[in-house]
């Protein structure tokens, strides 16, 4: 086995298939003293389990980059290194059954036309035809997006983390990191396995574990891992294989062909944080698993029933619930920490982890050769939250809400419901009172 | 009735009062907003009477040291004043350029200055000003010890002189200058210039006195027709007023030629500023790039209801993108910023034919040649 070096450029801590990008792009871009250090094994924390779906339009500008990224990037290593990720490209089907949605997904498809991704706008007519066991009674249309489909996470990662070998990183798996070494404000090691590797920088692509490893060294990384749900059909005979991954945003609810099964995974209005006695995640938590929680999923498989009136025949081979970390807002957190020089993010990926994977390892790289970001992507940066983001009175509670806000409406003006009245000025009640028209109070 | 809040830094913040008997909550639509009346009324109270902006989130930092001029002089590209009380408008960049902050920089005092700047991007622009600061430097946040209201309108200077025996008027309060000021026994620091183009002051105060001076403003207020205004009031009007936001319509990926903002960039303070080197490779040739306020033609509020990423059209094709939308009450016109990539000039898109794609369907916009504000507010 390789010795681990007593030093380095970089250290990259967790081996999900965030870490795993970024290693592969610092080390692609030329900076290949690059190690990756992994507290089990490649995959071991949430990468795993993932759904697999990739998709490439985001909300904004940035984020639609890296994820159409991250896609084209898995295709060109395929190639390169004659290795599958397991891409499945049937396309991405959504659909609308309320006013509101249908408006939504119209927006996203008007928006699409700007970054390049190809959208099509379907009727129940082509809906049907693409998706032939669809019950279609109260859609009122959708969207079609023909380069989306699905990848296997742990094919993924582990592609990366070849094509991160070939360039050069060293891989160590059974290293957990013990402590975070800094000097004078800045980064300076790492401690694993009783030994100090010193290092000039460090990227914390810890997954969920983010947040705890912050908080025992001082630095705020709002996160938090809830239960997230699916559950895996048998096997049955006349599912087409070809049809498109499906998502009904408002019964909150997305559906995969998975080898001759049904894969159907919920995005809940409600969410369940996890690891709720301890408020922290367990360090030895490997391929790990919650009980079955099937009260929870009813409602949502019974939607689904409704939606693919198929399945009702089904039964369920497997029910799934895994953590995954979620951020105050649904997006992910990238860049430079602000309370400790040279120590970087690469966290928070709210369930679009694997779709994303390629993308943020990439921006993470050049962040740090650069030593700040040309693209506008403030709605990635750590540094858009403050300390008391990250503290568990506030994470935990507006982890509930975030889970669901990925399927949720995202309306214009949009205001979270959860932990609120964070900071409230000396006269917010009077503020509370008063209307508009100051003078007149009395009359109104 | 009362305020409906929003989150802005952490902080409940207004983002609209209730008239009537309504219910301060938000119907979200894509379409007429429900808050949309509040709105008209407040904006429009403010243009004619006087408007009170809740404006406290908006972050503060003080710097502090003999050498605080000089260092501020290297961050932000526009010529930073260092007399007592004036007020500087700047951007500071990366390296490559590109806009990493959008601030107000006060000189309070000999060798001390404070910078203002948005609520929600406190902790990134603490970060780049902090990378670039030497040791020598008193660096202190002062956000959450100060309150700030902003009295915006016409008759913001009828209302302040009522309430404090301070000197406000134009010969001696300039447009861009602060000082200190006793309002009822209480210490303010007040700065005349306003986010939304009116006449009108910021009055920043501790926190231990900012209910106080919020009763008396009230109080006097209902002589001048005072209203409570709202964050969607205020930004309708920085919109009014040709104001861009840092996070919408400028960010790392824009250089200030391109966000026509080129007037904060200073190379005569003969300073080796920040980014500096690479505004000089660009500053003589031609951005592809560049930034534009829109409006639909035949607008109504709502119709279509304008955000931000919307495609721009000339004739069949696409050449750019929005990055702000409102509509505004005091000129009846659905506003949007954007930018966009053709060789031609304002005037030469005059007579074209140019779109927003909203929701899959084109609407015919107009190009608007100057903000629809005038500035002079600024000499009165
Ligand atoms: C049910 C479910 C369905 C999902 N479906 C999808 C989907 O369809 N599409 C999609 O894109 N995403 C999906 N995801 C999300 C996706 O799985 C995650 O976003 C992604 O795996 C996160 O990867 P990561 O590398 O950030 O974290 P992880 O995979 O958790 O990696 C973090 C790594 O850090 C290691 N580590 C922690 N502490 C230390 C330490 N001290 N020292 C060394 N190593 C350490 C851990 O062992 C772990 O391997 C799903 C998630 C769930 C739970």
């Amino acid at each position: 086995m390789k010795e681990i070096p007593d030093n380095c450029k970089v250290v990259v801590i967790g081996g999900g298939v965030s870490g795993c990008s970024t290693a592969y792009h610092l080390a692609k871009f030329g900076w290949k003293d690059t190690i990756l250090l992994e507290r089990d094994q490649l995959t071991s924390g949430t990468t795993w389990h993932a759904a697999g779906l990739v998709s490439q339009l985001g909300p904004s500008a940035g984020i639609t980059k890296i994820r159409k990224y991250s896609l084209e990037l898995y295709k060109r290593l395929e190639k390169e290194i004659d290795f599958s990720s397991g891409l499945k490209l049937n396309g991405a089907l959504s659909i609308a059954t309320t006013k509101g949605r249908w408006q939504e997904l119209l927006r996203q498809a008007t928006t699409a036309q700007l970054y390049d991704v190809n959208v099509e706008v379907l009727n129940i007519n082509q809906i049907k035809n693409i998706y032939p066991i669809i019950n279609d009674q109260d859609i009122l249309g959708g969207i079609y997006m023909p380069g989306d489909g699905q990848a296997d996470p742990i094919g993924v990662t582990n592609l990366l983390a070849k094509a991160a070998r070939n360039e050069g990183v060293k891989i160590f798996q059974n290293s957990p990191v013990q402590k975070i070494i800094s000097k004078n404000g800045r980064v300076n090691g790492v401690k694993v396995n009783g030994k100090i590797i010193e290092c000039e920088y460090i990227v914390l692509a810890t997954g969920m574990w983010s947040r705890q490893i912050g908080e025992d060294m001082g630095v705020s990384i709002p996160l938090y891992p809830a239960e997230h749900f699916y559950v895996i059909t048998e096997p049955l005979n006349d599912l087409p294989k070809n049809i498109p991954v499906l998502r009904d945003f408002d019964d909150s609810l997305y559906l995969k062909e998975d080898a001759g099964k049904m894969l159907i995974g919920i995005f809940e209005g409600k969410s369940i944080p996890a690891f709720n006695k301890t408020n922290r995640v367990p360090e030895d938590f490997s391929y790990g698993e919650f009980p079955e929680n099937f009260e929870h999923f009813e409602p949502y498989l019974e939607a689904s029933l409704k939606r693919v009136p198929m399945l009702k025949k089904a039964g369920i081979r497997k029910f799934f619930s895994g953590p995954e970390s979620f951020t105050p807002d649904t997006n992910t957190l990238l860049g430079e920490v602000p309370e400790l020089k040279n120590l970087f993010v690469c966290c928070g990926l709210n369930s679009i982890g694997i779709g994303s994977g390629g993308g943020v390892g990439k921006v993470t790289a050049e962040w740090m050769m650069r030593g700040h970001i040309n693209e506008d992507l403030f709605i990635y940066d750590i540094k858009r939250f403050q300390k008391f983001h990250s503290e568990v009175n506030f994470i935990k509670e507006r982890v509930t809400e975030t889970l669901g806000d990925l399927y949720g409406m995202h309306w214009p003006y949009k205001q979270p419901k959860t932990s609120r009245n964070q900071k409230i000025l000396p006269y917010h009640e009077e503020l509370k009172k008063s209307g508009c028209m100051l003078w007149s109070i009395r009359w109104i | 009735m009362g305020a409906c809040f929003g989150v802005s830094g952490g902080y409940e913040r207004p983002m609209w009062f209730a008239i009537n008997k309504e219910k301060p909550e938000y119907e979200y639509s894509y379409d007429y907003q429900n808050w949309f009346p509040s709105v008209e009324f407040e904006t429009k109270n403010t243009i004619n009477n006087v408007g009170l902006f809740e404006m406290s989130p908006f972050s503060k930092f003080d710097l502090k040291g003999e050498e605080t001029f000089q260092e501020l002089q290297r961050l932000c590209t526009a010529n930073i004043k260092n007399t007592l009380g004036s007020i500087t408008y700047t951007q500071m960049l990366n390296n490559d350029g590109g806009i990493e902050a959008d601030l107000s920089v006060v000189c309070i005092d000999k060798n001390h200055f404070r910078i203002i700047g948005p609520a929600a991007t406190r902790e990134h622009d603490k970060f780049h000003i902090k990378k670039y600061l030497s040791k020598n430097i008193i660096f202190k946040d002062v956000t959450e010890d100060y309150c700030c209201l902003g009295l915006f309108g016409p008759k913001s200077r009828d209302l302040i002189s009522r309430i404090s025996n301070d000197n406000y008027s134009k010969e001696i309060f300039k447009f861009g200058t602060s000082k200190y000021v006793e309002i009822n026994g209480i210490k303010v620091w007040a700065q005349r210039l306003s986010y939304v183009g009116e006449l009108g002051f910021e009055l920043y105060v501790e926190i231990k006195n900012a209910k106080k001076l919020y009763q008396i403003i009230v109080n006097e207020g209902k002589n001048f027709h005072l209203s409570h205004c709202g964050m969607h009031a205020m930004d309708i009007m920085r919109m009014e007023s040709g104001f861009l936001h840092w996070g919408h319509d400028i960010s790392p990926e824009e250089n200030q030629y391109e966000a026509g903002l080129a007037f904060a960039i200073s190379y005569k303070k003969n300073v080796d500023f920040i980014g500096k080197e690479a505004l000089l490779k660009i500053k003589d040739k031609k951005q592809s790039k560049r930034f534009v306020m829109l409006s639909i033609k035949n607008s109504n509020p709502g119709q279509p209801l304008l955000q931000h990423f919307e495609p721009i059209y000339l004739d069949n094709k696409i050449i750019g993108n929005t990055t702000s939308g409102n509509y505004s009450f005091n000129y009846k016109k659905n506003l949007s910023y954007g930018y966009i990539n053709t060789g031609l000039s304002n005037e030469e898109l005059l007579d074209k034919n140019l779109f927003i794609e909203v929701g899959k369907k084109k609407f015919s916009v107009n190009i608007e040649m100057k903000p629809l504000k005038d500035k002079s507010f600024r000499l009165n």
